[in-house]
């Protein structure tokens, strides 16, 4: 659920271009100021870590934009959105809550993170480019629904993304109670060989 | 009076347009987390309106001495960043009084006020629109406002949604998003689809 | 704490959701009956897919939230025949239904169902049709031009401006308040006819369905606004009130009783600034009627004034009950178990 908190990259993803790219640069973020975290350990405040963390982030991104991995169209197209990307509640959480955990599993904590919301965030952009612009990765697609251009607007991306996110507590809820149910009869069984 | 007017719309531009961007989405994370009261909602906007005008003049300086270095973007960026780290720093001596009590604001709340994405779009976004110093800082402070009032009827919205039947897989974070995006298509009719840039 | 003795029951009124949803729906069957006058019958058809697309999206969500559908709810149906009058009658059937859908599913639904919902679903419904589709929504047919039930592609149909969009381009409709009231003008099907939206207005407020207070109160807001920043001479700020989808919104979706305020005096204010951010939305929005956008904001605010309307009725009661008290005697907070409203 690391998505749902960096609401700028919801509001740029409109297409799976900029989804991925949005994702890839909160990932490198994410990334970087993990390391940078740990490096920084608790030789210094928090408030300083925060700012290191963030400031090393800035120039993740930066770097990223430089390398020209990412067509320089895309990027002038998203604008403010790329250095947004660098100054976000995640890595301020990065900074000063992951400190207290082992390095492996915060590191497995953040890398599973960064999954996730690349997913998520691709699943979004392909939903609102597909009923927006009737296009996935720029490419036209046969699609008979009314188009719709109110899905390329920010509001329309906050309200799939409650829908999403309630989808996905259901599914997780229903894991929930399917491992519960497991646990109860691996039990049940084990008590009735015991007494047989 | 033309300078009076460029300063009122830059003022009304900063409370009413680009927050249908900037504010909708600050604490849609957790609402709850940092402030319980509106009084302590208040003190968050005032904290991130503190730091997001100071960084402004801190960033509109910047630009006057180094505006051929500023032109590159990676350092433009990073320059901006800093802005925001230092006027946080100087102000935070300032904000220990707004900490305490019911109202107060717990240290990482601070943090995050500070460092989101709103104070540094802030700054991003008054730099880019307006190249008159006084512009952007008055440009800052309109958004800075919007902020805070946006920031006060999303906690409003959340309260009213806490006394709700609402459906338990959208209960919490789902809701609230769905509300803040109904709301943004409210303001979406006045201010229009202008992805800031 | 003193309690004010009475008798059971304590509901003091016979109103209940049915009742109330059924003065609304009888309320808008002249309007549907004007609009098939009007523009055929495809007015009647759009109301219908409106309908039935509002009550199954309400039935389907209930069923999937694990609760059992009340047959006696009539709320979404009132929702599915509001949207349709607020467009015109040459719009898609997709649109009409993707809006109700969005007002039911997205409005209301999530947020708990009937009575528990914070934004106006039909309000909430409409401004994502316009956002999505403003061309459609509001391009409108002439007046008497009987539109065919199946819309090819390349039927051409007579349009003309409304008086809203002459206001917007900042001019006077070339139509007279006369023909407005008669609704003889291009208009949304269902908020054009002034006279029929007055008539509506005088039947539910006898039948105490909606405050008219609340709505003199918003076109009362309107009108200041209209009147100090006009944007035509003449009688511009009686064409403000008299176009668009202003009235009806102020007749069906202001006294809406579930997103307004609960006490008067919240009321009052809630209509009032209603009223003026909706002619402020239409100087200065992007669409040419925004009245749907200023209601949808003015829902949000609803819980503050709620919570400001308890603190002064608080305050108020204190007051009344201090100059009732005898000063000898210790001062004790009164409490009226099923103190009415008013």
């Amino acid at each position: 659920m690391l998505g749902l908190g960096l609401p700028f990259a919801v509001i740029a993803s409109t297409t799976l271009k900029r989804g991925a790219l949005m994702s890839a640069l909160c990932c490198a973020c994410a990334l970087v100021g993990f390391f940078l975290a740990r490096l920084l350990g608790r030789h210094v405040s928090d408030t300083l870590r925060v700012l290191l963390v963030s400031l090393g982030a800035v120039c993740a991104v930066g770097g990223i934009v430089q390398s020209g991995v990412f067509s320089r169209v895309l990027i002038d197209g998203l604008g403010a959105y790329v250095p947004l990307a660098a100054a976000n509640m995640i890595l301020v959480s990065i900074a000063v809550d992951r400190q207290e955990q082992p390095f492996s599993a915060a590191l497995r904590g953040v890398c599973f993170s960064c999954i996730g919301f690349t997913l998520a965030m691709c699943l979004l952009s392909v939903i609102r480019e597909l009923l927006s612009l009737h296009t996935i990765w720029d490419r036209p697609v046969q699609f008979s629904a009314v188009p719709i251009s109110g899905a390329a607007l920010p509001c329309f991306g906050f309200i799939l993304l409650g829908f999403f996110a309630a989808f996905g507590r259901t599914l997780g809820r229903a894991h929930l109670r399917i491992l519960i149910r497991r646990t109860l009869r691996a039990k049940r069984e084990e008590k009735e060989e015991g007494i047989g | 009076m033309n300078d009076l007017s460029a300063v009122f719309s830059a003022l009304a531009a900063g409370i009413i347009l680009q927050n249908v961007v900037l504010a909708r989405a600050f604490f849609s994370e957790d609402p709850n987390r940092f402030s319980r009261t509106y009084r302590g909602t208040l003190r968050l906007g005032l904290i991130t309106a503190a730091v997001a005008v100071l960084a402004t003049v801190f960033a509109v300086a910047l630009r006057q001495l180094f505006a051929q270095a500023l032109l590159w973007a990676p350092a433009r960026w990073a320059a901006y960043f800093c802005c925001v780290a230092v006027s946080f720093l100087l102000l935070r001596p300032l904000f220990a009084r707004l900490l305490n009590g019911r109202h107060g604001v717990s240290d990482k709340g601070l943090l995050y006020a500070a460092f989101n994405g709103a104070v540094y779009g802030i700054v991003l976004l008054s730099m880019a629109n307006y190249t008159s110093p006084l512009l952007a800082i008055v440009y800052a402070l309109g958004c800075s406002i919007g902020l805070t009032a946006a920031q006060l009827l999303i906690h409003a919205g959340s309260e009213r949604i806490s006394l709700s039947a609402v459906p338990r897989p959208f209960a919490g974070l789902p809701i609230l998003l769905i509300y803040i995006g109904i709301l943004s298509l409210a303001i979406y009719g006045l201010v229009g689809h202008q992805l800031p840039t | 704490m003193i309690l004010n003795p009475q008798s059971p029951p304590h509901i003091r009124t016979r109103e209940t959701n049915a009742t109330l949803m059924g003065d609304t729906i009888i309320s808008l069957l002249p309007l549907y009956a004007m609009a098939t006058y009007f523009y055929g019958g495809r007015a009647l058809l759009l109301g219908l897919t409106g309908l039935l697309t509002a009550l199954i999206s309400d039935m389907a969500c209930t069923m999937i939230a694990g609760r059992v559908p009340n047959l006696r709810d009539f709320s979404a149906a009132v929702t599915g025949l509001i949207l349709p009058l607020l467009m015109p009658a040459s719009i898609r059937y997709s649109i009409v239904i993707v809006a109700v859908i969005f007002a039911i599913v997205v409005a209301k639904q999530p947020f708990g169902g009937v009575g528990e919902n914070i934004f106006n679903p039909a309000a909430a419904g409409m401004a994502f049709a316009i956002v999505c589709w403003p061309a459609e929504v509001f391009t409108y047919p002439a007046p008497f031009e009987k539109i065919p039930i199946k819309l090819a592609a390349d039927t051409a149909i007579r349009t003309a401006t409304s008086p809203a969009q002459a206001l917007a381009l900042g001019g006077l409709p070339n139509q007279t308040p006369l023909d407005l009231l008669m609704g003889n003008v291009p208009g949304p099907m269902g908020t054009t006819n002034i006279l029929v939206l007055l008539t509506c207005l005088l039947y539910l407020t006898v039948r105490r369905t909606v405050h008219g207070r609340a709505t003199l109160a918003f076109l009362a807001g309107g009108a200041a606004v209209a009147v100090l920043f006009p944007r035509a001479g003449g009688l511009a700020a009686l064409y403000e009130l008299m176009s668009g989808m202003l009235l009806f919104a102020a007749i069906y979706m202001l006294n809406d009783p579930v997103t307004s305020p609960k006490r008067s005096a919240p009321m009052l204010l809630y209509s009032a600034m209603t009223g003026v951010l909706s002619i402020m939305f239409r100087h200065l929005g992007r669409y040419e009627e925004s009245v749907i956008f200023a209601l949808l904001v003015m829902n949000s605010t609803v819980w503050l004034l709620d919570l400001w309307g308890e603190r002064v009725a608080r305050r108020e009661r204190r007051k009344a009950h201090g100059a009732q008290t005898d000063p000898g005697l210790p001062q004790e907070t009164g409490v009226h178990v099923g103190d009415p409203e008013e």
